[in-house]
């Protein structure tokens, strides 16, 4: 059996991946089953394992039916961010040097050998154009081998991994080497250039060629360029932008005709195109529209003294990201909107938990699993839809929609939704009740005070004023409307007494509402009233010392 | 209470809820996003978005809808009165809704308002459900 390194590696490193996956798997487990259920007492567990505490807990709140309005706005806006992405064919610009004959050069690298008619056909839109005085196309046929060939002579034997296959024209202006069409002859510069030696050709499984090789010079064949600034050898890398080729003793030249056969290929297979124009043929939008509808994997356009390298990545477009920024604003602002809705009720099971002893960390992998569940997953889904049908540049624009809304409404959840705090932001309402002790009044004239304070108001409206003055007590009770919010109110109780010591004034006030006003504004009104009457009676008081 | 002074008190409720704004920044988005890609948005997701955006508008503020819901049946309203006050802010926000579709045509403003209007007369509706269910405490202390 044939077993490769990589084979060995990886199935190595997928197994003990899995072995300490189980060990913490077995591990957990163990340490989850210390405090087993307490059956035989008859009283239910305490102790139910965390994952599924806060599994189910999110399962409770993932029921409320606005999820569902969370998860459609979020494979909505998605989706329209997906649909609406827009790319542009990526390209770099070099300086190259410049003294070369032609005015313009395109060399197209096709992603795969393909026949010389179909190629013709998937540049015609490049080529139809072209005035044949001042263009000539040349064609290509660089192989590079995933097992090698050998060539023989003598004694020697040497591996070869690229086939360079060109026309005896292109061999002439690039290596200065004639070569007879036809002849079969083959080029190596693992051979002396002044030499030429009868060898063989072992292809794959077997297949035997005999053929004349004559040497060339292998800093010639390493320095050799198409058109500036691209290497005749096959570009395999690059370190920086200095492109790696590979050494040239493992390079076999010749004619097309005479590389093809080789590697049991057709004759008219090629896998590159050069064209050279005397005159400006060719624009680059042209060239971009071409990458995007062919199959080619690179184009490089030399354009006087700059040279483009083409690729066929797509890049998105400054519009394309607007409307993905758009559609995760807007997905953020209703998602928002939804999210406050839910927040009493998620308040309100946090404090439950909190009390039953969740521990603070609990709420924020519920806050987690929750957004997660309700915008996360549903657009992973439409990134995955948008890949799929869309392309790569839809699916990012989804991406970056879903994951800007999900962080967003996580952040706010997470704020928003924390039981408040025992030290620091401890919230204290106003007090229901006041009690004020004065110096001793006539008890009619205290009553009286009470009842300007509530007339002359620039905040409520007395709408009922009763008092009840009887020996040494009287009782007043007043209604008044808040003036600044409709259905506002306040009922007010005041009882009066005096003693040996001094007058006695109790004063008991509730705020009422007939919409749902907001917590604060119903203490604001309270502290409002309070202060209206008790500033009264003091300074009432300090008027007559 | 007439159907004008229902009409008011709903539009002043809306005033001052959040339901509003939410509903003006999400129609200013959509406004933008037809401009600039309409287009290339195919028209059942481009006004399937109406549909979560008209709820979100409205659930912001579902508390305030509910208990003036509960207030009116508390005073006695007629269903007329009722269904005024249920139908003020659905059609305000269908309308506002439908403002950005104007771009593609007057043609999509139609189903857009049907689809938002048919959305919102649900939340409304649920509001009107649970209003049958009790009084809230603010209002049972009025009454007493």
């Amino acid at each position: 059996m044939n077993l490769s390194a990589d084979f060995i590696l990886m199935t190595v490193t997928y197994i003990v991946a899995t072995v300490v996956f189980m060990y913490l798997a077995v591990k957990y487990a163990k340490t989850e089953s210390l405090h087993p259920p307490e059956r035989e007492s008859g009283r239910r567990s305490s102790s139910v394992p965390r994952v599924t505490f806060l599994g189910k807990t999110t399962w409770v709140v993932l029921k409320n039916p606005l999820t569902l309005v969370i998860m459609t706005t979020v494979i909505l806006t998605s989706l329209i961010s997906g649909y609406a992405a827009s790319s542009r064919t990526s390209y770099v610009a070099f300086n190259v040097e410049s003294g070369h004959e032609f005015m313009q050069a395109v060399f197209i690298e096709f992603s795969h050998a393909i026949p010389k008619d179909i190629a013709e056909k998937s540049i015609y839109s490049l080529t139809r154009e072209l005035n044949e005085s001042e263009a000539r196309l040349a064609w290509y046929a660089r192989h590079v081998l995933d097992s090698p060939i050998k060539l023989r002579y003598g004694d020697y034997t040497h591996m070869i991994y690229v086939l360079l296959g060109l026309s005896t024209d292109e061999l002439k202006r690039l290596l200065n080497i004639s070569v007879q069409e036809g002849a079969h002859e083959l080029l190596y510069a693992g051979i002396s250039p002044t030499n030429e030696v009868n060898a063989t050709v072992i292809a794959a499984r077997g297949k035997v060629f005999n053929v004349t090789v004559k040497g060339i010079p292998g800093s010639a064949l390493a320095r050799a360029e198409i058109i500036p600034g691209v290497p005749l050898l096959p570009v395999q890398s690059y370190i920086g932008t200095k492109p790696v080729t590979p050494p040239p003793k493992y390079v076999l030249v010749g004619d097309i005709d005479a590389v093809n056969p080789l590697i049991n290929v057709s004759r008219d297979t090629i896998t590159d195109v050069l064209i050279v124009s005397g005159a400006r043929s060719f624009s680059l939008h042209t060239l971009t529209q071409l990458v995007r509808s062919a199959d080619i994997s690179r184009v490089w356009f030399l354009n006087g003294r700059k040279l483009y390298v083409i690729s066929t990545v797509q890049i998105p477009t400054t519009k394309s990201m607007v409307v993905a920024l758009l559609s995760s604003a807007t997905a953020t602002v209703l998602c928002l909107a939804v999210a406050s809705a839910l927040l009493p009720s998620l308040k309100n099971l946090y404090l439950r938990l909190s009390i039953q002893g969740m521990p603070p960390w609990g709420a924020s992998i519920i806050n987690t699993a929750y957004t997660m569940l309700v915008a996360l997953v549903p657009g992973i889904i439409v990134v995955l839809y948008s890949y799929h049908y869309l392309g790569g540049v839809s699916a990012f624009n989804s991406l970056i929609s879903a994951v800007i809304t999900w962080a967003l409404m996580f952040t706010y959840l997470s704020l928003k939704s924390k039981p408040p705090k025992l030290r620091t932001d401890v919230y204290s309402p106003p007090s229901q009740r006041y009690v004020i002790f004065l110096g001793r009044k006539e008890i009619t004239e205290v009553v009286q005070e009470i009842s300007k304070s509530l007339q002359g108001n620039e905040f409520f409206e007395l709408l009922e004023f009763e008092s009840r003055a009887q020996g040494n007590e009287a009782v007043i009770h007043a209604r008044l409307a808040y003036i600044e919010s409709w259905g506002v109110g306040a009922d007010m109780s005041i009882l009066v007494t005096n003693t040996d010591e001094g007058t006695y004034v109790n004063i008991s006030c509730i705020i009422w509402s007939i919409e749902e006003v907001s917590e604060a504004i119903m203490n604001n009104v309270l502290a409002l009233l309070l202060s209206r009457v008790v500033g009264r009676l003091k300074s009432w008081e300090l008027s007559q010392y | 209470m007439g159907v004008i002074a229902v009409l008011t008190l709903a539009l002043k409720q809306m005033l001052r809820g959040h339901g509003l704004k939410v509903c003006l920044v999400a129609a200013l988005m959509l406004a933008i996003l037809i401009k600039v890609a309409g287009d290339k948005i195919p028209d059942p997701v481009l006004i399937g978005v109406v549909l979560p955006a008209s709820v979100s508008s409205l659930i912001i503020d579902f508390r305030a809808y509910y208990s003036m819901l509960r207030v009116l049946h508390m005073v006695g309203a007629t269903p007329r009165q009722v269904k005024t006050y249920m139908l003020t802010p659905s059609i305000m926000l269908s309308a506002i809704y439908g403002v950005p579709y104007v771009t593609r045509g007057a043609v999509w403003v139609v189903p857009v308002f049907i689809l938002s209007l048919t959305s919102s007369l649900i939340v409304m509706m649920f509001a009107l459900r649970i209003t049958k269910k009790g009084f809230p405490t603010s209002v049972a202390m009025y009454t007493q």
